[in-house]
């Protein structure tokens, strides 16, 4: 496969081009409520083929290899096209040839649809009747096992397989016309146990979105914060991590001028790190979409901006070096610049001395989601306490957080020694592209002032 | 016209269901589709890349003693092993509450395909990119911009066992821009965006300039946010996404399941009375017009809310056997296209009678809320403080939060106005909390 891919490279008329084609086969079975609604299956092929010429990019993609001449001839003409200047692509180190078996520790491959499916039925069950006032349930799991092929004419050539996992438990409870909703799971790229043995989750989750009915909502206005790892690893991602990406950056002159490297971002206890090379994570490959090596990039070290993630495009126009964070989601995509595991370091404080030091504020609890719009974030916690007098106090719901980054990253004024990254179902989403495999993590954070809306 | 490679799809679907009914199906229902689109990109104002597209897939679902399961491919070769692989699947399937799909029956035509947008060349795109740029760019040369245009064909065929076999051809053509305003820490980011299925006049790179320019300038000043329970303006696309929640309460699994706080609504208020919602399924070449839902059950105009009054729920095939009821031509029990009745004020006059209030353009985290209850919370990205029936300035770090079904309740409103693509007015709402971080 590699090999046919480079050959029809080796035809391109353009300063540069690469090729990725995957196959996926994946399987997916969702409960809601007590009998199964979906069980599906698919094997799709899928690739694209890119080319640069004279610094204009082209691309065509395509679900079958049958005429990959006519693809990659067809990207280097819309390339042509574009191009009136030089192509600039970093001179970084490109992936040999070479193939990456999937080692999983539990191959899912080996078992029967009928267990995975009896297994999501056990938790579906305990998610219905563990507790009085659930009102219905969500137990999904899906899997798909993917091979990539990629060639590139910087001589980049690899084979990967990708395999994935992912367990989604939800209870829904009600109380009158009051709704409320709790959702957690597991996701892995390296074994099917992940997904197994998460009964006391699925129990936890009915008894809190119970509980969430009977709370009342969070107050709205400034409050002094405190986020558990999980939702402070969703701040690292959404408030920070986003404007990392250097393609925000590279092209924008006020951009680079704001996010220039060694400016203060925070205090001195504040370090960020993208990691694509880490053992186990989500995020985690040999190579990014472009061929180039992953690695540990730190975005901010000692409170300053200390790096950025780069494509080959970006890392050589912005006089970087490469990162290996140009992902693609979907078969046919182009790669982005993307977040791969990024985490907050651990600090020097314990958790009860995060929260021993607050009159009055909230403690904020797992993630529903987030979003940036770079200067500018909010996200949502799963559920959260009032803090009074130093001691965690009663469950509230519906906390929906925002802030604008700059004066954010300043106000955290505490950062906890027990650092947590989270792999959760679900991804990334950017640029029409989603869900992409991330993992994030932090250790409880304290922030000062954080703006919550509330009725 | 002959369309060879449609009738190669309806061979391949029809083969998949016999295949399926042959290895044992009780029901089977196929689904071809293809794409091919084509599209150029701007960043910071240059032209960056143009690109082609091609997509096919291929679904086969099987019903076997009350059991379904869907699977899909791209490679239409190995029909025999597709059907296979569904029969095999169905054992241990998801429920079905149904055994036979409807009989076929007829279907509304609705003008979906413009083979003058089929032809659309790449370099009236890049042409229409350009201006979109050049036109944003006449406000100020220090703007980051960047424009999009593409088009694009598709050809879907629908087969089932119960004698259905139904194509469809559409096109789509889509335009849209924005800048990013960056001063020191204070970014703006605004841009405006259409799709149509016939080319049109509304393929327009100016109006897309005209858009942008426009909320440059409403937000060249800043204005502390009015605070507490405030009158809240929303514009067409703004109003769309903030009365999603009622389309989630309205799905009829949601119903059965018994998460819709709607439920047992039915008949009832929920509205002011001047609340009217449809369902618009066959706009002629509006961009989620569809005859045929994905089930085979042809679609309908089709009343939500009427004078307030929570009229019907929307079934598919599965749940509405589950109900009782006869389908509603909802596959996925969304609406096609969701419609608000216009009111009797334009957006304008909505406008000049209000002494305090917020626009919201566009809020940021809509769906991280609790949407199935009707919660509405989120930063507004793009917001303009209102005073004395003017807008003052551009609001910042400014959060709202209310639920949905108490404001539908309150004081709410629709212009008279609306956008001559979506069909969508103004909605004015009464009584949103606004939170502001100062």
């Amino acid at each position: 496969m590699r090999d046919r891919l480079a050959d029809a490279l080796s035809r391109a008329k353009a300063d540069y081009a690469e090729v990725r084609f995957s196959v996926d086969d994946a399987t997916s079975v969702m409960y809601r409520g007590p009998e199964p609604e979906q069980v599906r299956s698919a094997r799709l092929s899928g690739g694209v083929v890119r080319a640069c010429v004279r610094g204009g990019w082209g691309s065509s993609n395509f679900d079958s290899l049958d005429d990959l001449d006519h693809h990659v001839r067809e990207a280097c003409e819309c390339a042509a096209l574009v191009g009136t200047t030089t192509t600039q692509i970093a001179d970084a180190p490109v992936a040999p040839p070479s193939e990456h078996r999937a080692a999983l520790l539990r191959d899912f491959r080996g078992i029967p649809v009928a267990d995975k499916i009896a297994l999501v039925a056990a938790y579906n069950d305990i998610l219905l009747r563990s507790v009085p006032g659930v009102e219905t349930s969500y137990a999904g799991y899906s899997e798909v096992f993917r091979t990539v092929a990629f060639a590139s004419t910087r001589g980049a050539s690899f084979m990967e397989e990708r395999p994935r996992v992912d367990l989604f438990l939800g209870a829904v409870a009600r109380d009158g016309s009051l709704v409320q909703q709790c959702f957690d799971g597991r996701a892995s790229l390296e074994t099917y146990d992940a997904a197994v043995g998460l009964e006391g989750l699925a129990e936890e989750l009915a008894r809190r979105a119970v509980a969430l009915t009977k709370a009342p909502p969070c107050p709205g206005g400034a409050h002094t914060t405190v986020l558990d790892n999980r939702l402070a690893g969703v701040f690292a991602h959404e408030a920070f991590g986003h404007m990392s990406e250097a393609d925000f950056i590279y092209e924008n002159p006020q951009m680079r001028e704001l996010m220039v490297l060694g400016r203060e971002m925070g205090g001195p206890e504040l370090s960020i790190v993208d990691d694509g090379s880490m053992p186990g994570a989500q995020g985690t490959h040999p190579f990014d979409d472009e061929g180039t090596p992953t690695r540990k990039t730190y975005l901010i070290r000692n409170g300053l901006l200390a790096g950025r993630l780069h494509s080959l495009e970006t890392a050589a126009k912005m006089g970087e070096p490469v990162t290996g964070n140009a992902r693609a989601v979907r078969q046919s995509d182009r790669p982005l610049v993307r977040m791969t595991n990024t985490y907050i370091e651990p600090g020097p404080a314990t958790v009860q001395e995060l929260i021993a030091g607050i009159d009055k504020g909230i403690y904020a609890c797992d993630a529903l989601g987030g979003q940036t719009m770079m200067e500018e974030f909010t996200f949502s916690a799963g559920y959260g306490y009032r803090i009074e007098n130093g001691q965690i106090g009663d469950l509230v719901r519906d906390i929906v957080l925002t802030g604008n980054l700059f004066r954010t990253l300043h106000a955290i004024d505490g950062i906890a020694d027990d650092l947590v990254i989270a792999n959760g179902p679900g991804g990334c989403g950017k640029g029409g592209q989603a869900p992409l495999p991330v993992s994030h993590g932090s250790p409880h954070i304290r922030i000062r002032d954080v703006v919550i809306g509330g009725r | 016209m002959r369309r060879p490679m449609l009738d190669r799809m309806a061979d391949a679907v029809q083969q998949a269901v016999q295949e399926a009914t042959r290895l044992g199906a009780q029901a089977a229902k196929a689904r071809f589709a293809q794409t091919e689109s084509i599209s150029c990109e701007f960043e910071a104002g240059v032209l960056k890349a143009t690109s082609s597209e091609q997509g096919r897939a291929l679904s086969l679902e099987v019903i076997r003693n009350g059991k379904r399961a869907t699977v899909t491919c791209n490679d239409p070769g190995d029909i025999p092993a597709l059907a296979a692989r569904a029969v095999a699947l169905v054992e241990i399937g998801a429920a079905a509450h149904f055994s036979a799909y409807p009989q076929p029956s007829e279907c509304a035509q609705i003008l979906r395909h413009c083979p003058e947008t089929a032809s659309l060349p790449r370099e009236r795109l890049i042409e229409a990119g350009q201006r979109v740029v050049e036109g944003i760019r006449a406000y100020s040369s220090g703007l980051y911009i960047g424009a999009e245009a593409g088009r694009s064909e598709a050809e879907a065929v629908i087969a089932h066992s119960s004698g259905l076999l139904h194509s469809a051809t559409t096109t789509r053509w889509n335009l849209g821009g924005y800048a990013q305003k960056t001063d020191g820490t204070d970014m703006l980011f605004c841009g405006a965006g259409r799709q149509w299925r016939r080319l049109n006049d509304w393929f327009d790179a100016d109006w897309v300039a005209r858009e942008t320019l426009q909320d440059l300038r409403l937000a060249e000043r800043t204005a502390p946010p009015p605070t507490g329970m405030v009158t809240v303006l929303a514009p067409p696309e703004a109003a769309a996404m903030l009365l999603a929640p009622l389309a989630m309460a309205c799905s009829g699994r949601s119903v059965l399941k018994g998460e819709s706080p709607l439920r047992d609504k039915l008949g009832e208020a929920i509205g002011s009375s001047s609340l009217d919602i449809t369902d618009q399924p066959h706009v002629d070449w509006a961009t989620e017009s569809a005859a045929m839902d994905d089930c085979g059950v042809p679609t309908r105009p089709f009343t939500l809310v009427e004078r307030g009054v929570l009229q019907a729920f929307m079934y598919d095939m599965d749940t509405a056997a589950m109900a009782g009821v006869d389908p509603t031509g909802h596959a996925g029990c969304r609406p096609v296209q969701m419609r608000l009745q216009p009111g009797g004020r334009t957006s304008a006059e909505m406008l000049n009678g209000l002494s305090e209030g917020l626009i919201v353009k566009n809020l940021m985290g809509f769906g991280q809320s609790n949407l199935m209850n009707g919660d509405i919370a989120g930063n507004v990205a793009l917001g303009y403080r209102v005073e004395n029936g003017a807008t003052v300035g551009r609001v910042k770090n400014t959060m709202v939060a209310a639920n949905l079904y108490e404001l539908l309740r309150g004081g709410f409103e629709a212009s008279s106005d609306v956008d001559p693509l979506t069909g969508w007015p103004w909605i004015m709402l009464e009584g949103v909390s606004v939170s502001s971080g100062g």
